[in-house]
């Protein structure tokens, strides 16, 4: 049976779903009686989530129109020039 | 994962029409990726100025260099890992000790988490959107960077482990056990706006 310090050294692995079935069980075995690691995952889990959904330092359109705007005027060329037209 | 497939041929394409002199080539790689870059280099750096100048400089250098890349690997992998260097040279003009490289004592040592109790079931519907966002950016910006910017790469962009490896110039283990690091601090940071009040977890 697996104990708390076995399941925090192998969260990563397990939240990635990249253990081995025997593993994971033995870890699952251990979720199933302490109340402390089940939290840890849980909630381990839901940072994740909220950090992927939270859509986090998002560019605002016009700094986005800016900085397409600022590269392109730096690149040889005429805008909208055709392939070739490198200067 | 079909479509990352079809975004790393659209990518090769796109970057073999412009090292030929197609301008509207690499405009069309500007604006597929320039928000990633941004993003990525507002967390290295934490600031908007400094994120908006580097991510001009990457692209620049990026189109100056394209005849060096190699397809072997993505090209989004490849632009991260020189915005990544962009944004290191400049943060070391004011905190020279900066550094993402594999050393430190802490990488082994264990991480206690300390907060136990359990959080409610939909934390998402605790904020708003836009709370929720500006909670996770202040809390990202408290880690140190090395294990922010694996999180960031992970968790928020998206990339896998080995790309996480790859942009960041380090070995697959070390970026396993920044990313479990860098998630349980910020569990740890995030659990006072989200535990359920008075739901303790039981000891033992």
């Amino acid at each position: 049976m697996a104990d708390c310090s076995e399941v925090l050294r192998e969260l990563g692995s397990y939240l990635d779903d990249d253990m081995a079935a025997e593993l994971r069980a033995a870890l699952e075995r251990h979720l199933a009686q302490c109340c402390d690691c089940r939290v840890i995952v849980d909630t381990t889990r839901k940072t994740i989530r909220i950090v992927t959904e939270s859509r986090s330092f998002d560019v605002p359109d016009d700094i986005s129109a800016r900085i397409i705007d600022r590269i392109m005027k730096q690149v040889p060329g005429k805008p909208g020039g055709e392939p070739g037209s490198t200067a | 994962m079909g479509s990352v497939q079809a975004d790393r041929q659209e990518d090769g394409g796109l970057v073999e029409r412009a090292r030929a002199g197609d301008r509207g080539a690499f405009e069309d790689l500007v604006r597929r990726h320039h928000q990633r870059i941004y993003r990525t280099l507002l967390g290295l750096t934490g600031n908007r100025e400094d994120a908006e100048d580097l991510t001009q400089t990457t692209f620049l250098k990026v189109y100056e260099h394209l005849g060096e890349f190699q397809g072997t690997a993505k090209f989004s992998t490849w632009l991260t890992r020189i915005a990544i260097n962009e944004g290191l040279q400049r943060l070391r003009t004011r905190k020279p000790m900066v550094s993402l490289d594999e050393t430190g004592p802490d990488e082994d040592e264990g991480f206690r988490p300390v907060q136990l109790r359990a959080w409610t079931e939909d934390p998402e519907q605790a904020l708003s959107r836009s709370e929720t966002r500006a909670v996770v950016e202040q809390e990202l910006m408290h880690l140190p960077e090395k294990y922010r910017m694996v999180v960031m790469l992970r968790d928020l962009e998206g990339l896998s482990t080995a790309e996480t490896a790859q942009a960041l110039g380090l070995g697959i283990a070390v970026v396993k056990t920044r990313l479990l690091r860098g998630r349980l601090m910020l569990r740890e940071r995030l659990a006072p706006r989200f535990t359920v009040e008075g739901e303790t977890a039981r000891r033992g």
